[in-house]
């Protein structure tokens, strides 16, 4: 579900994406569009993310379509950019002072240091490792709880037919 | 519908809350729109001639229609379009923002931001979810904080008080106005909401964003817009009026059944609103 390489950062430091709007004689072939194009009757003629090409140029001109926006990246050098990382990891830092550590946001604040650091790869490894060690911890908790189940209702049967009811499943809400 | 519960927290806060003198009332145009829809005679075009009689809102309600919001594929053109796509209460929702939208400028810097990042992220998180209420779940997170701008209209002093106190003591803002005042802008909400005759299903996550187990009428709308809220602040997109990330609350999390590795696929799935958001942040 994950829109993959789309993710900019605009606010994470780092190659900062800004959306900028020029006019159409301004365009150059190559330039993504940050905003999708429509006719003045709503028919679209260019899909956000798409590049700009002569042609369409054209046809914007043809359209009298005055405005468009584009991706742009500031222009930073690799100092600014260390120094805005530096800042973004910072601000991430006091902005989670109060989460206390056993917090799921802390799982929030993790993918949000990975993304400024722009390790995306990292983040899946993390958040796959997280989630690999949260079912096993959720099939123990079952485990030791139809275990307990199991327990109660052979004491409550006290020796006789010592026949615990069919262990709950566990219910997790499942996403719509 | 029943009385939601803690009836005596309102009472007090209703109270307390008329000392606000100048108090906003309903913008003309929504209380004419509720007006008309009561009569059943009433039509989609009847409501969309009304709005569209006023040409600075629906242009600014446009904007918002044919914002990366919605990401709509085809261009909403008119008032009527809108209506028909977005729905009803939606588009009554953006006719609301709007209206108060030089209010919510005017009141604190950053909270227009807040807001509409709110309102992306509870689109994004509604949809991530699959449900098809996206569109009405973006319009609760866009009036969550309404009770602020009252607040910073009505009782500055009050209001430079709870910002020394966020400044000084790194409190939450909510908690900072519940020591200075007794009572916090999710109270307000509530009471302008009812005073706007806003549904139940918008005024339950302005009274309970922060509280977000205690919902009963739309339980799940609370809880996105609650942990939207949460998001925004984390990625830092505009001013709630503290910097900090509120603790998420355990019931919500479970009600809505995400897990840890959703927050990257739900920030991925933002941050390209976010950024063309931009636009949005000069409606005026
Ligand atoms: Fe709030
Ligand atoms: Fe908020």
């Amino acid at each position: 579900m994950g829109t993959g390489e789309r993710f900019r950062g605009a606010h994470m430091g780092g190659g900062f994406l800004l959306a900028k709007r020029i006019s159409v004689d301004q365009a150059v072939a190559g330039q993504v569009l940050a905003e999708q194009i429509a006719r003045h009757d709503g028919v679209l003629l260019a899909s956000q993310g798409s590049l700009v090409s002569e042609g369409l140029i054209r046809t914007l001109i043809r359209q009298n379509v005055d405005t468009i926006a584009i991706e742009e990246e500031e222009k930073r050098s690799d100092a600014e950019i260390m120094g805005v990382h530096d800042r973004e990891i910072e601000r991430v830092d006091a902005a989670f002072a109060r989460i206390p550590e056993e917090s799921v946001l802390i799982a929030l604040r993790k993918t949000l240091v990975y993304l400024a650091d722009k390790e995306r790869d990292k983040a899946l490894e993390y958040l796959a490792a997280l989630e690999a060690k949260e079912a096993k911890e959720a099939e123990e908790a079952l485990a030791a709880k139809e275990a307990e189940e199991a327990r109660e209702a052979a004491d409550a049967e006290n020796g006789s037919e010592a026949e615990a009811a069919p262990p709950a499943r566990a219910s997790r809400r499942k996403k719509k | 519908m029943a009385s939601p519960p803690d009836i005596q927290d309102r009472t007090r806060a209703k109270k307390e809350v008329r000392r606000i003198k100048n108090l906003p009332t309903v913008p003309g145009i929504v209380a004419k729109i509720s007006r008309i829809v009561e009569n059943p005679e009433t039509s989609v075009a009847d409501v969309g001639r009304l709005i569209s009689q006023d040409q600075v809102l629906s242009a600014k309600v446009l904007r918002m229609a044919n914002s990366a919001f919605f990401g709509m594929s085809r261009k909403i053109s008119s008032i009527p379009q809108a209506l028909i796509i977005l729905g009803f209460e939606v588009v009554k929702g953006l006719v609301l923002t709007s209206s108060v939208f030089d209010m919510i400028q005017k009141s604190m810097a950053g909270l227009w931001e807040h807001s509409i990042g709110c309102a992306a992220a509870s689109g994004v998180i509604a949809t991530y979810l699959g449900r098809d209420d996206a569109e009405e779940v973006l319009v609760a997170g866009l009036l969550h904080d309404l009770g602020k701008v009252v607040l910073a209209l009505n009782l500055p002093a009050e209001m430079s008080l709870v910002r020394e106190k966020v400044a000084q003591d790194r409190l939450y803002f909510h908690e900072a106005e519940t020591q200075v005042l007794d009572f916090d802008h999710a109270e307000i909400g509530q009471w302008l909401a009812e005073h706007w005759n806003l549904p139940e299903s918008l005024s339950e996550p302005m009274r309970l964003h922060h509280r977000p187990e205690k919902a009963v009428v739309k339980p799940e709308w609370t809880a996105i817009v609650h942990l939207a809220d949460i998001i925004v602040r984390a990625i830092g997109f505009g001013n709630g009026g503290d910097l900090l990330v509120p603790e998420i609350s355990p019931a919500a999390w479970s009600l809505l059944g995400l897990k840890k590795t959703d927050f990257l696929p739900i920030l991925e799935n933002l941050e390209p609103k976010l950024a063309s958001l931009r636009d949005l942040t000069a409606l005026a």
